[in-house]
């Protein structure tokens, strides 16, 4: 069953015919030296080198129709923020934070981690610079003895080659070469000379945090082979993306010992570190990372409202408010029984404290600050919508925006692009008015031919949403009228278009929509691949739409189908030029 | 050092206090004949309001509209730029903030890109080109400790709405919005010992030195983009290491404090004065010659209370010219950034340049908008204002009329000229015409 994406040029069906037949005629995992696994008794055979095939347990799943086409070059990529703090936290085995300075990184796509988007700027440059002193000088400081394979007092050459190649495996997430360890070497001497062992101990991290082998997972550990451009991964390669993936930090010593072994070369030896790793806590700050972006989280416990219209809201609300989402999205991935897409969209379930459920006006948990798992009233607060943050962080301080919020829905939710007012065009929104309810001053967009055009995608979503209000509270009437929530999706070409009523069945229109569930797929591709999908994936992804699917949309299933395709086994390393 | 050992502070109200004096031991004396020129961008956002920004009168003999009031005191130092447009920005991808942010210092369109929350169908990346202080920061900061320091007031995260500078096609320079991490950028050799600051250059030329030895092999069998992605990385490092030498310092510098720095909508003033007392202070201390403080973004939502002002900027910039509470409110805006202009000019036209003149005659400053008025979303007849140059040969105290159609990357070559970039075109050539006609003498 090993067959190229050469030979498929034209929109496929992949089945399990088919991958037989095409397995035929062409074996190209030699040509690539990809993961040689050996025949299981089952007779599963690797399928890393199929363009989107994902080789669970049960094989290929069902029927896959796709267009075929070769993935973009792989691009190498830099640490974010996220990733260069845990790194280092694991590295130096320090509690530290050194990346506050660091210029945020540029959202693309919804996600801070785009490969291409991660340029270098001068100030970045100075800030590797002086983080990498700091970082130095504390790991010295505190664990000089640790560091060290022999006693400082009698560090001689060496000691330091010694401590060169351990501590550099370690940083650049791969053996380092005999000239690397010489360079390094050079460096500890002259650190050392005149000062201490210390120093020269300070400068190779120093040095080592500055070089790009540790900024950037760099993939050159095989070369591609003639007039090929699919290079597989060395196991050292692979056991970083996993982590970085899974964790968001560096490999632990059970990777390296793989990758040392020379074991990740097969689909099931990946498998097994995915399925271990997932289950390891260092798995949960990479889903918390992932939901805040996918669900514009960041800035959410900075919110501000207007406190004339919205005088209970304030930071406090706001970052509890945060925290009741991060540990609602961890219940919805991560609950042994729940962890599925269905539960995220629509689960009557949220974490609240004290004095978060007098903001929202719910029966007091009475656990102070603590927050505690709590069912919710299906019919108001179902999923990841019905936490009253979300729609409180979209839309204006002083008023709900059913625009902004039919937006949300649409793209982040539903990954339908929509478009902004046209230059030129006189928008004024409605201003606020005591008399009225925003469903009837939003009546404006409905009557005005230029504003429904795009308003009529937008507006009816959001309306929909009405009973909770600008900071996120649940109501019934607003400016002493009764909320009318009733909604509609006007997207024809959406699944789910059509009329719904509240936020509870907008919640169970999405958690049955194919679109949505899509949708997910699509989101976890860019943060997992860090790229834009192109159209060379389209079979990669209709392989993990159909993998989620066939797990009842289980968010880990999805997560560890992501670490089985071609995309994340191999590499491409473009023409060489 | 034994300056230091007399070092008092000057603390004014909210603003950042300073130390006297510092780092003069470290700058050799300069010749006399060399002044340092300098440029100066400041941005803020949605456009403003004709009748109460277009001076009256002639090129001359004018007054200042309302909105300009606060450069009165500074009248003979300015030049108002009427009927310049931003023609760049009329074409391409993106929606009208975007692409007028965009256009701004590169003179060109968005390029391609997924971001298509501005225009439909028409989805734009990010400006398709070098920004022109990134130009003008390659002549004028080959000698200073930072070839340019972009200053940000919560501009927000991420996208062509909130980047004006630009290293090269698509890659912003993004502003730091942080004044702590500013402060500690420019001034944390400041009052060192010499001897010190010495040892530690050294040790990090050896190990900046060693970092690109390392780097030798890295690029073997990589594809073509991650072989000039590490070169960029590459000759970012070794650009670090040629200012590990720079000098800094000179009469008119002094290491500040910084007061507290707050947060939330309603910090956004304060923030801005320490934001630009440091840039100030980083112009007198010759730390850079170019620097940008741009004001939130494009399309921002900025709440201005502190002028009574309670509606977001975007949202207000969009309610038609017969609204006349809403027209108030933003002439309040927008004349509260003329204030803040006004502040950092006169700043440096207090500073002395010793033989020639002040700060400000040596700095080209430059006020620019993504948008000319903002229910409109239009791009021509930009608010550009001018301040200070006169000895860079920019007559300045006027108010220079154009007929429309002349598009504002000839603003840009004649600035550059003015800063000792010879060019006759910039950004994408179909946009220029070549310099500003009567911009300088």
């Amino acid at each position: 069953m090993k067959f190229s994406s050469a030979v498929m040029s034209l929109t496929c069906r992949i089945g399990l015919a088919q991958t037989a037949a095409l397995g035929l005629l062409v074996g190209c995992a030699g040509v690539v030296g990809t993961p040689s696994d050996e025949q299981t008794s089952s007779g599963e055979l690797p399928s890393a080198t199929v363009p989107g095939t994902i080789d669970g347990p049960d094989g290929l799943n069902g029927n896959v129709t796709c267009k075929a086409g070769a993935a973009p070059e792989s691009l190498m990529r830099r640490l974010t923020r996220f990733e260069y703090n845990n790194t280092v936290r694991d590295l130096l085995k320090l509690d530290v934070q050194p990346v506050m300075d660091f210029p945020s990184e540029e959202m693309r796509d919804g996600f801070v981690n785009n490969a291409q988007a991660l340029i270098v700027t001068p100030i970045l440059t100075e800030r590797y610079l002086t983080a990498a002193e700091k970082l130095a000088d504390a790991a010295v400081t505190q664990k000089l003895s640790a560091l060290l394979p022999c006693d400082a007092s009698r560090a001689d050459a060496d000691c330091a080659r010694a401590f060169v190649e351990t501590f550099g495996q370690r940083a650049f997430r791969r053996p380092l070469t005999q000239s690397e360890v010489d360079v390094f070497a050079s460096v500890y001497a002259a650190g050392a000379a005149g000062a201490s062992p210390k120093a020269g101990v300070a400068w190779v991290i120093q040095t080592m945090l500055q070089s790009p082998a540790f900024l950037y997972r760099i993939e050159n550990g095989n070369a591609p082979a003639n007039g090929a451009s699919k290079v597989a991964l060395t196991p050292w390669e692979t056991a970083s993306r996993l982590s970085y993936l899974l964790w968001g930090t560096m490999p632990d010593e059970a990777l390296f010992e793989a990758a040392r072994a020379g074991k990740l070369t097969t689909v099931s030896d990946v498998k097994a570190q995915a399925r271990r790793m997932l289950a390891d806590v260092k798995a949960r700050a990479v889903i918390a990372h992932f939901h805040e972006q996918w669900f514009g989280l960041t800035e959410l416990a900075a919110l501000e409202k207007d406190p004339k219209v919205f005088p209970a809201f304030n930071r406090e609300i706001a970052t509890a408010m945060t925290q009741q989402l991060q540990m609602f999205v961890d219940w919805a991935f991560f609950d042994a029984n729940a962890g599925s897409f269905d539960h995220l969209m629509k689960a009557p379930v949220t974490f609240i404290n004290t004095p978060l459920a007098k903001y929202y006006g719910l029966p007091d948990p009475n656990t102070g600050a603590k927050f505690a798992l709590t069912k919710t009233d299906p019919e108001k607060y179902a999923g990841l919508l019905g936490q009253g943050g979300l729609l409180a962080g979209i839309g204006k301080s002083d008023q709900t925006s059913p625009p902004v919020r039919g937006k949300f829905v649409m793209e982040s939710l539903l990954c339908s692009p929509l478009p902004a007012p046209p230059a030129g065009l006189m928008v004024k929104p409605p201003a606020t008015n005591p008399g009225m309810t925003t469903r009837e001053r939003f009546a404006i967009h409905d009557a005005d031919a230029a504003c429904k055009g795009c308003h009529a995608l937008m507006d009816p979503i959001g309306l929909g949403l009405e009973n909770f209000d600008g900071a996120g509270r649940w109501r019934d009437s607003e400016n002493g009228k009764p909320v009318d929530a009733s909604g509609a999706i006007d997207e024809v070409v959406l699944d789910i278009s059509g009329p719904f009523n509240g936020a509870a069945e907008l919640a169970e229109k999405l958690a049955s929509s194919e679109q949505a569930r899509d949708c997910a797929v699509t989101q976890w591709f860019r943060f997992a691949y860090g790229r834009t999908e192109g159209a060379g994936d389209d079979c990669t992804l209709a392989a993990l739409k159909q993998r989620f699917h066939d797990s009842d949309f289980s968010l880990q299933g999805l997560v560890l189908a992501l670490t089985e395709t071609e995309v994340f086994l191999t590499r491409n390393a473009g023409a060489q030029r | 050092m034994k300056a230091l050992a007399r070092r008092t502070l000057l603390r004014g109200a909210g603003k950042v206090a300073v130390a006297l004096p510092f780092l003069e031991a470290m700058r050799p004396a300069r010749a006399a004949s060399v002044v340092p020129k300098r440029f100066v961008f400041m941005f803020s956002p949605c456009g403003s309001i004709a009748k109460s920004w277009t001076p009256t009168g002639g090129e001359t003999d004018f007054q200042l509209s309302r909105i300009l009031k606060p450069l009165e005191p500074l009248k003979s130092d300015v030049v108002i730029l009427n009927g310049v447009d931003n023609i760049a920005s009329m074409n391409g991808p993106g929606g009208a903030h975007q692409v007028g942010i965009g256009a701004l210092l590169t003179g060109r369109e968005l390029g391609p890109g997924n971001d298509d929350s501005g225009n439909p169908g028409r989805p734009a990346g990010l400006a398709s080109g070098i920004s022109v202080d990134q130009v003008i920061a390659k002549q004028l900061g080959t000698e200073t400790k930072f070839r340019s320091v972009e200053f940000g007031v919560q501009c927000s995260k991420g996208s062509a709405y909130s980047y004006v500078n630009y290293l090269d096609f698509q890659k912003p320079l993004p502003a730091d919005n942080d004044p702590n991490s500013i402060f500690r950028r420019l001034f944390s050799e400041a009052g060192g010992d010499d001897a010190a600051i010495t040892k530690l250059r050294q040790q990090r030329k050896t190990i900046l030195d060693a970092v690109l030895e390392n780097a030798k092999g890295l690029n073997t069998n990589l594809g073509h983009a991650d072989k000039q992605r590490l070169e960029e990385h590459l000759t970012s490092i070794r650009d670090l290491e040629t200012r590990l030498a720079a000098v800094a310092g000179g009469t008119e510098c002094k290491k500040p404090t910084l007061p507290s720095v707050g947060s939330g909508n309603d910090a956004f003033p304060a923030i801005g004065q320490i934001q630009m007392d440091l840039l100030v202070m980083a112009l007198k201390c010759d730390l850079t010659r170019v620097a940008t403080l741009q004001w939130s973004n494009a399309a921002s939502t900025t709440r201005f209370t502190w002028v009574g002002v309670n509606k977001e900027h975007h949202e207000m910039s969009h309610y038609p010219d017969g609204d006349a509470a809403t027209q108030e409110s933003l002439i309040k805006v927008n004349t509260w950034y003329c204030q803040q202009f006004a502040t950092v000019a006169a700043a440096l036209k207090q500073a002395s340049d010793g033989a020639s003149g002040s700060l400000l005659d040596n700095t080209v400053m430059l006020w620019g908008n993504e948008l000319a008025y903002g229910n409109r979303h239009s791009h021509d007849d930009m608010p550009f204002v001018m301040a200070g140059g006169s000895k860079l040969g920019i007559k300045t105290g006027r108010n220079l009329k154009f007929n429309g159609n002349v598009p504002h990357n000839n603003l840009l070559v004649s600035i550059m000229n003015a800063l000792d970039v010879p060019a006759q075109t910039f950004g994408d050539p179909k946009y220029c015409t070549g310099p500003l006609k009567g911009l300088l003498a």
